[in-house]
């Protein structure tokens, strides 16, 4: 199957390629020609690297290898049904075997795990913090000048030290600055969604972050979790292989764009302007469904 | 669907495909090689459709996941008669020349397959027989519309010809798959 260059017509034609049921019937010749041509007309305006056409040749292609097992029996020999299944049994996936397993994914790979964790974190830092304050109001213990003490006692270590303002992110030194209260608390929001790791993506990329992609294709750029705002170059490299095309995905694995490249190309600029900050996957296939490389990148708010 | 019915489509499945891997193979393997490398081509087929959850969903429909399969299959064994160097022609030009190594391998007889084509079809598909390899298709439409408006009285532009050239191919592998010239 190939990705439209566009790939808003790629995906609406899928959805208005109204002539699934009359494929089967078409590749068997059993329509009359207005029908035919009826269904080439539609076949047309569905376009290039349609899901129709995809159908349609696996169909003929079904229908070979269907006379091949009737007519010429003798190229069965050797077929080992049971071997064969118990070689593909691994891979098996079903429709509802999949909606189950996404009900059991690890808790730290769910996103609500993440919301909570935030929300507590959150609170215990803000309980620290107001237990620092509530220290620095009681007259006497800690004079500014001890902190500069050459031999500071025990009580100083209630006060922060730079190195413990080293280790602070920035949210909660904002938090010092302005202590929150339980009104200006920041809530999660859904936008913070949109940063959760991906785990059946994480995979992919973990399997790629071996050699960075398989046989003669390798993603160069970006390397895995780099920040961007405005514009994103995806490279890589490609010893020659035809039919490759890229797909970058949100982390909710909805496809945002997707293009073709040609064996020379190595190289593609993404403008992120109109991007929604958040975590997103770019994946180069081989003939629109083979994944060869997977990376991943950020999306972040312009400053 | 339970595992039962996935065994069934499986075997129903492979009973088709494994001749039809096994025939486009035969070019560059003797056995026992041609049936290991066989086997190894199904497998990998049902893999990769497995590992696209789009192609799941496809599972209820059951002529939607043969073809598929098929595509793949198609897909997978022509990457390695190219991994074994097989010259494929390209007599098509883009993805021609796969379809005409599939018809070399299947032995489709090209000559009775296009006299069932409408003659315009005939016409551009011969013309990019001719010329593709070589030129673009601007090119080949500069080449030949003149004779295509006297022989057709209609004139031809790049996109007529790009939609008469999917159209023949389209329709020369439903003859061709049916065996029906």
């Amino acid at each position: 199957m190939k990705i439209n260059k566009n790939t808003q017509i790629s995906l609406s034609t899928k959805n208005s390629c109204t002539v699934h049921a009359k494929l089967q019937a078409y590749v068997n010749l059993k329509l009359s020609p207005e029908e035919e041509e009826q269904v080439d007309d539609q076949l047309d305006a569905c376009g290039a690297g349609c899901y129709c056409e995809e159908i349609i040749e696996g169909l003929q292609l079904a229908k070979i290898g269907e006379k091949l097992s009737r007519e010429n029996p003798e190229l069965k020999t050797g077929l080992d049904q049971d071997l064969l299944f118990e070689r593909i049994r691994p891979f098996i996936v079903l429709p509802e075997e999949s909606s189950k397993t996404a009900k059991i994914i690890p808790l730290t790979r769910r996103p609500i795990f993440w919301v909570a964790a935030s929300i507590l974190l959150f609170l215990l830092s803000w309980a620290v913090l107001q237990s620092l304050y509530h220290t620095d109001t009681e007259p006497k213990i800690v004079q500014p000048q001890d902190t500069l003490a050459p031999t500071p006692d025990i009580t100083e270590k209630k006060q922060p030290t730079p190195q413990d303002e080293k280790i602070e992110s920035p949210k909660q030194k904002n938090s010092k600055e302005t202590p929150p209260t339980p009104n200006n608390q920041p809530k999660p929001s859904v936008d913070m969604l949109a940063f959760n790791p991906n785990p059946d993506l994480d995979a992919r990329t973990l399997r790629s972050s071996g050699d960075r992609g398989q046989g003669e294709v390798k993603g160069i750029q970006p390397k895995h979790l780099q920040n961007f705002t405005q514009n994103l170059t995806l490279e890589w490299e490609n010893g020659g292989i035809e039919e490759l095309s890229i797909e970058i995905v949100n982390n909710q694995n909805e496809l945002i764009q997707s293009f073709e490249v040609s064996p020379s190309e190595t190289s593609k600029v993404i403008d992120l302007n109109l991007w929604k900050p958040g975590l997103y996957y770019w994946i180069i296939l081989y003939q629109g469904y083979e994944p060869l490389y997977t990376g991943k990148f950020y999306v972040k708010k312009k400053d | 669907m339970n595992q039962q019915s996935i065994k069934s489509l499986v075997f129903e499945v492979n009973d088709h495909l494994f001749p039809f891997i096994k025939k486009m193979l035969q070019s560059i393997f003797t056995e026992p090689e041609l049936t290991e490398s066989t086997h190894d081509v199904i497998q990998d087929t049902w893999s990769a459709f497995f590992s696209k959850e789009n192609y799941v969903t496809r599972l209820p429909d059951k002529n939607h996941t043969r073809a598929t399969l098929f595509v793949i299959a198609k897909n997978r064994t022509l990457k390695m008669l190219k991994e074994a160097k097989v010259k494929i022609p390209s007599d098509f030009s883009e993805n021609a020349g796969e379809d005409k190594l599939l018809e070399s391998v299947f032995d489709a007889d090209f000559e009775k397959v296009l006299k069932r084509l409408p003659e315009n079809q005939v016409f551009i598909l011969k013309a990019e027989m001719n010329w593709g390899e070589h030129y673009n298709q601007q090119e080949i439409v500069e080449k030949i519309q003149t004779e295509y408006q006297q022989k057709f009285g209609s004139k031809l532009s790049v996109d007529n010809y790009r939609q008469l050239l999917t159209r023949a191919r389209r329709k020369f592998k439903n003859y061709w798959a049916n065996d029906n010239f």
